[in-house]
C-alpha cells in the first residue's frame, strides 16, 4: 500500500508546487507493488483470522462506524447533515487506508484516506501525531474535496501503538470567502479569492480542545454558531469510534483488530478483482462538460475518460480533459479519485462490502495535473463536489455502464447515469423575527436515477454519490427561512426517454414571505447548458438543470384571491433567466424556480410498452406531447387507453423520419 | 368478576394469558388463523378455559378486561388488502409522499441492501397519484392563512375522488398542526358529501411538524382504518355474544391500551400492537423486581426484537419506518433483525465464510429437525446437535425432533465445505447468530447513550432463554432474567397494561419561553386528556397526567424529550427545565458536546394521560432450600465451548424448580415451551416469583 501513498503524495506535491506541466503524471498507477495477480485465490487460504471471528468483527467495525455517523447526525445543527445527510465518517488503518465508509456521502471517505496519508507523511515528526490528538482541515490539496468539507481526523492509539485512524466530515454551510455559502465564488480568479483554506491543525491536542485553533476556524464563517455545533458533532463522532475500537482491542487483542482491519480491505479487493475478471476486456470512453461563468460570460470545459479493462484491473485515463478553470469548478486529485471510486462502489460492489481502500487496489488512474479534474495550485475548487468531482462520477458511471452492456452476465445490472449534477442554492438574510439565517437549499438532490435494463429509474430517486441522501421537509425550510413554497413536485419529461426511462427530477418554486427581501440568493449548477445524464443502449439523455426567477410578480395578489400559482404562465412579472452561476437576491413578489434533470434512459423509447407510457401520462411523469413525439404512443381521449393503431402508425412514422435523417450527408 | 384476559395474535401462535383475582397467571396457545384472526383468538380462549377448568362463556362473563394485541393492521398492510384511499393535500404538494424525501428508497434498510443500488426502489404508493388531489389553501409557517380555503374547489376535488370510488379519505395540509381550521373544514365537507366515508386528518392524528411524515401517517391511517374498524367490531360482537360485557381494549404501538372500538380512528397507532406487549411485560416484571434498566429481547422463529426500558420508561422511536414509509407517530422503539431459531446457515462462496440468516426456514418447512421437509441447516438444528435442545421434549414433547437429520444437514452444508467437524460447525452457527443479536443490542443501547452493562436483560419468546446467556455475555451484561411466562410474554404484557392516551402540540419557541404561553398549552392538553379518560370510565383517582417537551439546541433537528413536573410554571421553573435539558444532552452525547451559545428550542409539548387498570398481583412464594437436585431429571452431553467439547450436563425440569433453588452452570433447564441454557459462567437462581435469574 506504500504505492498508493507515494503516488497520491506525488500528485499533491505537483499540485502544491504549481508545476502544471502537461505530460500524463501517472497517479495511482500500479507499477510497483502491484496487487497479487494470483487469479484463483481461494480466500480461505489467505485469511489470517478464522471465518467466525472475521465475520463477527467486520460486522462490529461497520456497526461502530454507523453509530459514529448517527452520533454526528444527532448533534449536528445543520439540516445539511441532520436532514440531508451530507456528511460521512470512516475508519482507516494505521497507514491511512479507508477500511469502511458509511452510506452517506461516499466520496468523503476517499478524501479522508488522502488526508490521513498526508498527515502521516508530513506531520509525523513535527508537530507529531500523538494520542488523543484530533486534526482539523479543509485543504483540497491534501484531500478535502472542497473548502466546505471540513474534516476532523483522529489517530487511535492502543497500548502505545498507532492502531487506526477515524475521520468525520460535514459539508459546512459557510466557511467564509467572498460569497455566502462559500461554494459559488463567482468571479474568483484563483483560490485566493475563494473561501480560505485551513491546512491541518490540531483542534484537540492530547485531549484538550484548543481555543485558539477553534477561534481561528470559526471566525472566517458567516455561520459561526452552526459550525461550532457541527465541530462538536464531528469530535463526538471520532471520540465514539475511538472508544469503541479500544473496547474491541481490550476484548480481542490488538493484533486481532489490526489484522481484521487489513483483511476487510483484502476481502473487498479480492472479491472485486474476481468480478472485474468476469467482465469483458476492452476500452470504453465518454465525455461530459463542465459549465463555467465568471460573472460576464460563460464557457464550457470538456472532460474525457478512456476506461480500459484488462484482466482484473480497470485503468481510468482522463487524458484530454480541459485545462483547469481559474476557480470554482475544478477538483483537485482528491475529487477525481473519490468521484470514480463512488462509481466503482455503486456499479461493481453491490454485494461486496464497501471498502474504499479495497477498491483503490483494483484501479489505476491516469490524469494530467493542471486540468479541471486534477487542479493545481492556485486554481480554485470551491464547488468541486457538485462540479469536477461529480462529473468524474458521471463520466466513469457511463463508461462502466457501457462495459456492463458488453457483458451477457452483467448486462442486466447496468444503470444509465443518474442526475449528473445538483443545482445548488444558498440563501442568506434576516428572518421576520430579526434572526440571521443561512441555508444551503438542497431540494435538487431529488433528481432522477438512471434507467435500468429491466425497469425505469427511480422518480425523484436522488443522486448516486449518496445513496442515503434525503431532502428536508418543506416545513423545515419554511421554518428556517422566510420563504413560502408554491409547489415541490415531480417534474414531467425530465427523465431520459427509453424503453425504460430515467427517473424524473424534481422542481420547486417559492416566494419571499414575511420579509421585504432575502439579500443573498446564490445559484450554481452544472449540467445547465447540456444534458449530462446520458442514455445507454439507445436510451435518450435526461434534460438539463434550470434556474429562473420571476421578478416583481403578482404572486401575493393571486394568493390573497385564493390562487396558488402552479407555473410561471399563471404569473405576471419579468422573467429573469439565470446563467449557470449567479449571485443574486429575492425581493417580495419574486418567485424562484428550479427544475432538475432526471436520470438517463435505457433502450430505444419506441420499444417502450405503450401501456407504460400511458401510465406515465396519467401519473404526470411524461406529458402527452412527449408520449406522442418521443415514445410514439397515442392515447385515446381521457387517457384511459392506448390507441393501438394510431401508435403503430406514429412509431412507423418516427422510424421513417430517423432513416431520413440518417441518409442526410 | 375480575379476571383479566390478555391475548396476542402472533405469526404462528395466538397466545392467551389469564390472571385471576388471586393474581395467579395461566397461559396457553392455539394456532393463529391468518384469514380470520378472531377464530384463533376464540380457540385460545377455549383452551385457557379448559386449563382453569371452566367454560369459555363463564370465563368471559367473569372477565373485567379483555386486552388484545393484534397484527391485523400489519397483515392488511403487507398484503395490501386495504381499501382504495384518496388523499387531499395542499395544492402544489401532491407529490410529497411520492418524492418521499428521496430517502424513502433506503428507509429501514440495512447496509447490504442500501449498497445494492440497482435493486433500490421506493415503496408502492399508498395512494396512487391520480387519487391525490391538491386543495387551494395555504397556512404559512406562523400559522397565518396565506391562501384562504377555496371551498368550491375543495368540493370539486372531493367529488372527483368519490366518483373514482375511494372508500376512505386522508387530509393532510401544510402547517395544519399550527392552524387546523382548513383541515377541519374540509373534513366537514367530506362528511357532508359522503357521511359514512372513513376520514382521517393530520392535525388530529399527528399534530407535529414534518409534512412528509405527517401525510404518510394520515394516509396509512385511512388505509388501515376501515379494516381495523371491521375487525374490532366483529371481535367485539363475538365477545359480547359469548358472555363478555366489560372493557375490551387493544394495545397501541406507543404502549398502553385504548378502547378497541376507538382504534379505528387511530388505526395506525395499533400497527405494532403485538411485539410491544413483550416490552410492557418486561416493564411490569421490572417494577415488581426493582429493575429500572431493562433490555427486553424476544427471540422467535424468524426475528429478534429488542426494546429498551431506561429509568423505568420505555424508549420511544419518534419516526418509525413501516415498509419504507416514515411515520410521525412515536412508537415504542423495537428493533428487529432476521435472526431466530429458523435462521438458515450458509456458506458465502468467495471466501468460504459462514453466514447465518437473514433468510429463515420459518414455520413451514421449519428447521431440518422438524422433519417437515426442511433441508437447510438452521440455528435450531445447531442447538439440537450441540445437545442444547432435547429431541424428545421440544415444546414439552409436543414436537419430536430428528437429530440425525439435523446433523446430516450441518455436515453437508457447513462442516464439509469448511473442512470442520459437525460440532465445530454447529458451534460456529450459534456464535454468529449470537454475535448478530449482540450487535443489535449494542446498537440499540449504545446509540442512545446507554451502557448495556447498566441493564438487566430479559429473555423471552420460544428461543430467547436458549440464546440469551451467550449474547448477554458478549456485551458485558451480567444478569439475565427468564420469566415463567417467557413463552407468552407479549400476551402477559398486554394483560398487565394501563390505558394510555397521548396528546401533543407543536409550538416551537425559544427556551426558557413565556410561562403564560407554556401553561396555556399544557392546560389545554390536560383538559382534553382528563375529559377523554373520564369518558373511558376511569375514576379521577386512577388518572395520571404526565408532561414532557421536546427540546434541542437551536439549529438542531434531533430532539430530546425532557420529562416535566406538573405545573403551573413560573419563569424560574422554565429556566430549570432548560438546564435539565443540557444535563440530559451531555449524558447522551458526552461532556463538552453541548453548545449552549446556540440557544435552546422547545418544540412539541406533550401530555400522556394514563388510566390505571386492574393489575395482576403476582404472588411471591416462599423459598425452599437452595439445592435444586429435586428438579434434576437427568444428564446429557452438551457442548458449550469448542475447547472443552461435549461435557456431561445436568438437565432440570423447570416445573419442578422452586423459589430459592440455585444451580451452577453448565446446566439445561427444560420448560413446557422453552429451554434455558445455563452456560458454565452462569449461575441460575430461582426467585420468589419463579423467575430464573442467570448471574455471572
Amino acid at each position: 500500500m506504500a504505492r498508493k501513498q507515494t503516488t497520491v503524495s506525488r500528485a499533491t506535491k505537483v499540485a502544491q508546487q504549481g508545476a502544471a506541466q502537461r505530460g500524463a503524471a501517472k497517479s495511482g498507477a500500479a507499477k510497483k507493488g502491484a496487487p497479487p495477480r494470483n487469479g484463483r485465490l481461494s480466500g480461505k487460504s489467505r485469511m489470517r483470522l478464522d471465518p467466525v471471528t472475521f465475520e463477527v468483527l467486520r460486522h462490529r467495525v461497520w456497526s461502530i462506524n454507523d453509530e459514529s455517523a448517527l452520533t454526528l447526525k444527532r448533534i449536528s445543527g445543520s439540516p445539511v447533515a441532520s436532514e440531508v445527510n451530507d456528511f460521512n465518517t470512516s475508519i482507516l488503518t494505521a497507514d491511512g487506508q479507508a477500511v469502511i465508509v458509511g452510506p452517506y456521502i461516499v466520496s468523503h471517505a476517499v478524501g479522508q484516506n488522502i488526508i490521513v496519508q498526508n498527515l502521516i507523511k508530513d506531520y509525523g515528526e513535527n508537530p507529531g501525531i500523538d494520542e488523543d490528538d484530533v486534526f482539523i482541515t479543509n485543504d483540497p490539496f491534501i484531500g478535502a474535496l472542497h473548502q466546505n468539507d471540513v474534516t476532523c481526523a483522529a489517530p487511535i492509539f492502543a497500548e502505545g501503538k498507532l492502531l487506526a485512524w477515524t475521520c468525520s466530515t460535514i459539508h459546512q454551510i459557510d466557511v467564509g470567502g467572498p460569497v455566502q455559502g462559500s461554494q459559488g465564488s463567482i468571479g474568483s480568479e484563483s483560490i485566493f479569492q475563494e473561501a480560505p483554506i485551513m491546512t491541518p491543525l490540531k483542534i484537540i491536542e492530547r485531549g484538550t480542545l484548543r481555543k485558539d485553533v477553534e477561534r481561528e476556524y470559526l471566525m472566517r464563517s458567516r455561520t459561526q454558531d452552526l459550525n461550532a455545533l457541527d465541530l462538536r458533532a464531528k469530535i463526538g463522532a471520532v471520540n465514539l469510534t475511538k472508544r469503541r475500537l479500544l473496547e474491541l482491542v481490550a476484548r480481542y487483542g490488538l493484533d486481532t483488530i489490526e489484522t481484521c482491519l487489513q483483511e476487510i480491505i483484502t476481502y473487498t479487493a479480492t472479491r472485486l478483482r474476481e468480478r472485474i475478471r468476469e467482465l469483458p476486456d476492452g476500452v470504453w470512453s465518454h465525455e461530459v462538460y463542465l459549465d463555467y461563468y465568471d460573472g460576464i460570460s460563460d464557457k464550457v470545459y470538456p472532460c474525457v475518460c478512456t476506461m480500459t479493462k484488462r484482466r482484473d484491473k480497470i485503468i481510468f485515463d482522463f487524458t484530454g480533459t480541459a485545462k483547469q478553470a481559474p476557480a470554482i469548478i475544478n477538483c483537485a486529485y482528491s475529487g477525481l479519485l473519490s468521484g470514480l471510486v463512488v462509481s466503482m462502489l455503486v456499479y461493481l460492489c453491490y454485494d461486496i462490502p464497501w471498502s474504499p481502500a479495497g477498491v483503490m487496489r483494483c484501479i489505476e488512474v491516469i490524469s494530467e495535473p493542471g486540468t479541471v479534474f486534477h487542479a493545481t495550485w492556485p486554481a480554485g475548487v470551491s464547488k468541486a463536489t457538485t462540479s469536477g468531482s461529480y462529473s468524474a462520477t458521471t463520466l466513469t458511471c457511463a463508461c462502466l455502464a457501457k462495459m456492463f452492456a458488453a457483458s451477457p452476465k452483467y448486462r442486466k445490472l447496468l444503470m444509465a447515469p443518474w442526475i449528473a449534477s445538483i443545482p445548488t442554492q444558498e440563501l442568506f438574510g434576516t428572518d421576520s423575527r430579526g434572526q440571521p439565517f443561512g441555508l444551503t437549499m438542497l431540494d435538487p438532490m431529488a433528481g432522477g436515477t438512471g434507467a435500468r435494463s429491466f425497469k425505469d429509474g427511480i422518480d425523484t430517486g436522488g443522486f448516486i454519490r449518496a445513496l442515503s441522501a434525503s431532502i428536508a421537509n418543506v416545513e423545515t425550510y419554511e421554518f428556517r427561512a422566510p420563504i413560502l413554497y408554491l409547489y415541490r413536485r415531480q417534474e414531467p419529461d425530465t427523465g431520459g426517454p427509453g424503453k425504460f426511462r430515467g427517473g424524473v427530477g424534481v422542481s420547486m418554486a417559492y416566494t419571499v414571505r414575511g420579509v421585504d427581501e432575502i439579500p443573498t440568493n446564490v445559484m450554481h449548477s452544472m449540467g445547465y447548458q447540456h444534458a449530462d445524464a446520458c442514455g445507454i443502449a439507445g436510451g435518450y439523455p435526461a434534460t438539463t438543470n434550470q434556474f429562473a426567477v420571476m421578478r416583481n410578480s403578482n404572486v401575493n395578489e393571486l394568493m390573497s384571491q385564493g390562487k396558488l400559482p402552479q407555473s410561471f404562465t399563471e404569473l405576471r412579472g419579468t422573467l429573469d433567466l439565470v446563467p449557470p452561476m449567479q449571485r443574486s437576491y429575492l425581493k417580495r413578489g419574486d418567485v424562484y424556480r428550479c427544475i432538475t434533470s432526471g436520470g438517463g434512459g435505457y433502450g430505444d423509447p419506441l420499444l417502450r410498452e405503450p401501456e407504460l407510457a400511458r401510465r406515465d401520462v396519467v401519473h404526470g411523469l411524461v406529458s402527452e406531447e412527449k408520449a406522442r413525439a418521443v415514445y410514439g404512443v397515442i392515447l385515446k381521449p381521457g387517457h384511459g387507453e392506448v390507441d393501438e393503431r394510431a401508435t403503430l402508425r406514429q412509431r412507423a412514422a418516427i422510424k421513417k423520419q430517423r432513416a431520413e435523417v440518417g441518409r442526410r450527408p | 368478576m375480575s379476571l383479566i384476559l390478555g391475548t396476542d395474535t402472533g405469526g404462528t401462535f395466538t397466545d392467551c394469558v389469564l390472571i385471576n383475582e388471586k393474581g395467579e397467571v395461566y397461559f396457553d396457545k392455539d394456532t393463529t388463523t391468518p384469514h380470520e384472526l378472531q377464530v384463533g383468538v376464540l380457540n385460545a380462549l377455549a383452551n385457557i378455559a379448559a386449563v382453569v377448568g371452566g367454560e369459555p362463556r363463564e370465563v368471559l362473563r367473569q372477565s373485567a378486561v379483555f386486552a388484545h394485541g393484534t397484527t391485523v393492521g400489519l397483515n392488511s398492510w403487507f398484503t395490501r388488502s386495504g381499501p382504495k384511499v384518496g388523499l387531499l393535500t395542499t395544492q402544489g404538494h401532491e407529490d410529497a409522499i411520492l418524492i418521499g424525501r428521496v430517502h424513502q428508497k433506503v428507509a429501514g434498510l440495512v447496509e447490504r441492501e442500501i449498497t445494492n443500488a440497482v435493486a433500490l426502489d421506493k415503496e408502492d404508493p399508498i395512494v396512487p397519484r391520480p387519487l391525490i388531489r391538491g386543495v387551494a389553501e395555504r397556512i404559512d409557517a406562523h400559522g397565518q392563512v396565506a391562501v384562504p380555503l377555496q371551498e368550491a374547489q375543495a368540493r370539486r376535488q372531493i367529488a372527483q375522488l368519490l366518483e373514482a370510488g375511494v372508500e376512505a379519505i386522508a387530509i393532510a395540509f401544510l402547517w395544519s398542526f399550527l392552524n387546523p381550521s382548513h383541515e377541519r373544514r374540509v373534513k366537514a365537507l367530506v362528511k357532508e358529501m359522503a357521511p359514512h366515508l372513513f376520514t382521517s386528518i393530520s392535525s388530529e392524528l399527528a399534530p407535529v411538524i414534518n409534512d412528509y411524515e405527517r401525510t404518510v401517517t394520515t394516509a396509512i391511517n385511512s388505509y388501515l382504518g376501515p379494516t381495523i374498524s371491521a375487525y374490532m367490531r366483529h371481535l367485539d360482537g363475538k365477545l359480547r355474544e359469548s358472555g363478555f360485557s366489560r372493557t375490551f381494549v387493544v394495545m397501541q404501538s406507543m404502549g398502553g391500551t385504548i378502547p378497541a372500538l376507538e382504534a379505528e380512528n387511530q388505526a395506525v397507532s395499533i400497527l405494532n400492537s403485538g411485539p410491544i406487549g413483550g416490552v410492557l411485560g418486561s416493564q411490569f416484571i421490572g417494577k415488581l423486581l426493582g429493575h429500572q434498566n431493562i433490555i427486553s429481547t424476544d427471540v422467535g422463529g424468524t426475528s429478534f426484537d429488542v426494546g429498551i426500558i431506561a429509568n423505568g420508561e420505555m424508549e420511544l422511536n419518534r419516526t418509525p419506518v413501516l415498509a419504507k414509509y416514515a411515520l410521525s407517530l412515536p412508537m415504542v422503539d423495537i428493533h428487529s433483525i432476521g435472526a431466530g431459531g429458523g435462521s438458515i446457515a450458509w456458506i458465502e462462496p468467495h471466501f468460504s465464510l459462514l453466514q447465518v440468516g437473514p433468510k429463515s426456514a420459518g414455520a413451514d418447512p421449519g428447521p431440518v429437525c422438524y422433519g417437515r421437509g426442511g433441508t437447510q441447516p438452521t440455528v435450531t438444528d445447531a442447538n439440537l446437535v450441540l445437545g442444547r435442545l432435547n429431541a424428545d421434549f421440544f415444546h414439552g414433547g409436543r414436537l419430536k425432533l430428528d437429530a440425525a437429520r439435523a446433523e446430516e444437514a450441518i455436515r453437508r452444508h457447513v462442516a464439509k465445505p469448511l473442512g470442520w467437524d459437525v460440532p465445530t460447525a454447529a458451534k460456529g452457527i450459534i456464535d454468529i447468530v449470537d454475535a448478530h443479536m449482540a450487535d443489535l443490542i449494542r446498537k440499540v443501547t449504545i446509540e442512545k447513550g446507554h451502557d448495556p452493562r447498566d441493564f438487566v436483560l430479559y429473555a423471552f419468546g420460544g428461543m430467547g432463554p436458549t440464546h440469551a446467556g451467550a449474547y448477554a455475555r458478549e456485551i458485558g451484561i451480567t444478569n439475565v432474567l427468564v420469566s415463567p411466562y417467557a413463552p407468552v410474554f407479549s400476551a402477559f404484557g398486554i394483560a398487565a397494561s394501563d390505558l394510555v392516551r397521548f396528546y401533543a402540540r407543536s409550538e416551537p419557541m425559544l427556551a426558557p419561553g413565556d410561562p403564560r404561553r407554556v401553561n396555556g398549552i399544557f392546560r389545554e392538553l390536560e383538559r382534553a386528556a382528563m375529559a377523554d379518560l373520564r369518558k373511558d370510565g376511569i375514576p379521577k383517582g386512577e388518572i395520571d397526567l404526565q408532561r414532557s417537551v421536546d427540546m434541542k439546541f437551536r439549529f438542531q433537528i434531533h430532539e430530546l424529550r425532557v420529562p416535566l413536573p406538573p405545573g403551573p410554571y413560573r419563569a424560574r421553573h422554565l429556566e430549570e427545565i432548560a438546564s435539565r435539558f443540557i444535563d440530559m444532552y451531555e449524558q447522551t452525547y458526552g461532556k463538552g458536546t453541548a453548545f449552549t451559545k446556540a440557544g435552546i428550542e422547545m418544540s412539541t409539548f406533550r401530555v400522556h394521560g394514563i388510566g390505571r387498570m386492574t393489575k395482576p398481583v403476582l404472588k411471591r412464594q416462599r423459598r425452599a432450600g437452595s439445592k435444586a437436585t429435586v428438579a434434576r431429571k437427568g444428564w446429557r452431553a452438551v457442548l458449550f465451548s469448542s475447547d472443552e467439547g461435549f461435557v456431561r450436563t445436568p438437565i432440570y425440569d423447570e416445573e419442578l424448580l422452586r423459589p430459592g433453588h440455585r444451580l451452577k452452570g453448565p446446566a439445561i433447564i427444560e420448560g413446557k415451551a422453552t429451554t434455558v441454557v445455563v452456560h458454565p459462567w452462569h449461575t441460575a437462581q430461582v426467585d420468589g416469583y419463579r423467575n430464573i435469574m442467570l448471574e455471572g
